[in-house]
């Protein structure tokens, strides 16, 4: 039962990259592609993506660590923000230019990174103590430096975003 | 010391210009517009000049510094 449900997300994972691939070849050579801009909601969208996707990938890892690694779930529990990347990267080949957010954004994605390095040190800490009590198992310490990562990363550039 | 501005006059002394219309002609988010009008978000000097030239000012018309923590030395 275990094997069936790895391959079947192996192969969603699979098609998704196939998929996303063709998009990011074929989208900007079509007529939608005077359509596709970044604005304010596209950037909230992302950062909301980006907190739902790190706290389910939090609760998986701390209750599921075996599973989360071994199925491949944590690459699925990702599927969602990576593809909105994706739409971000057709709109950079499609606009010709890496340069599609605004000043602000910019500074508030800076504020968020530092703050998300400053806040992995004590939650890797808190990992640490974790293993050492053998509470949690080992192999799941970077589903969940990556999921710890995302939520705080995301949280706080939406939060300082939105905080005017 | 802080940067203060005269951004939300200009606007409104431009047929009430909208945050989101002055946001999409100098090439910015609303949020920015809005973070700078209230003092949250020091413009670039780029950002700085978009804006003078929008308005037809110098950029020394819109913005200035805001000498209000003086009294504490």
């Amino acid at each position: 039962m275990e094997e069936i449900i790895e391959k079947i997300i192996k192969f969603i994972l699979v098609l998704t990259f196939i998929i996303a691939g063709l998009l990011y070849w074929l989208l900007p050579k079509t007529k939608l592609a005077k359509h596709f801009k970044m604005n304010e909601t596209l950037f909230v969208a992302t950062n909301v993506i980006g907190i739902i996707c790190g706290i389910i990938g939090l609760v998986v890892t701390l209750v599921w660590p075996q599973f989360i690694v071994e199925m491949h779930l944590w690459e699925l529990i990702l599927i969602p923000f990576v593809i909105i990347h994706v739409y971000w990267a057709i709109i950079m080949k499609t606009r010709k230019t890496l340069d599609v957010l605004d000043e602000k954004q910019e500074y508030d994605m800076t504020k968020a990174a530092a703050i998300t390095w400053g806040l992995s040190i004590p939650a890797m800490v808190f990992l640490f103590i974790l293993y050492d009590k053998e509470i949690l198992s080992g192999i799941a310490w970077f589903p969940y430096y990556l999921f710890t990562a995302l939520l705080i990363f995301s949280a706080t550039t939406l939060f300082s975003f939105k905080k005017v | 010391m802080k940067l203060g501005n005269d951004l939300k006059r200009c606007r409104f002394d431009n047929d009430a210009m909208s945050q989101e219309a002055l946001a999409r002609a100098v090439g910015v988010t609303r949020q920015t517009i809005i973070s700078i009008e209230k003092g949250r978000f020091v413009p670039s000097t780029l950002l700085s000049l978009k804006l003078a030239r929008f308005f037809n000012k110098s950029v020394d018309e819109i913005f200035y510094i805001s000498d209000e923590d003086e009294n504490q030395e």
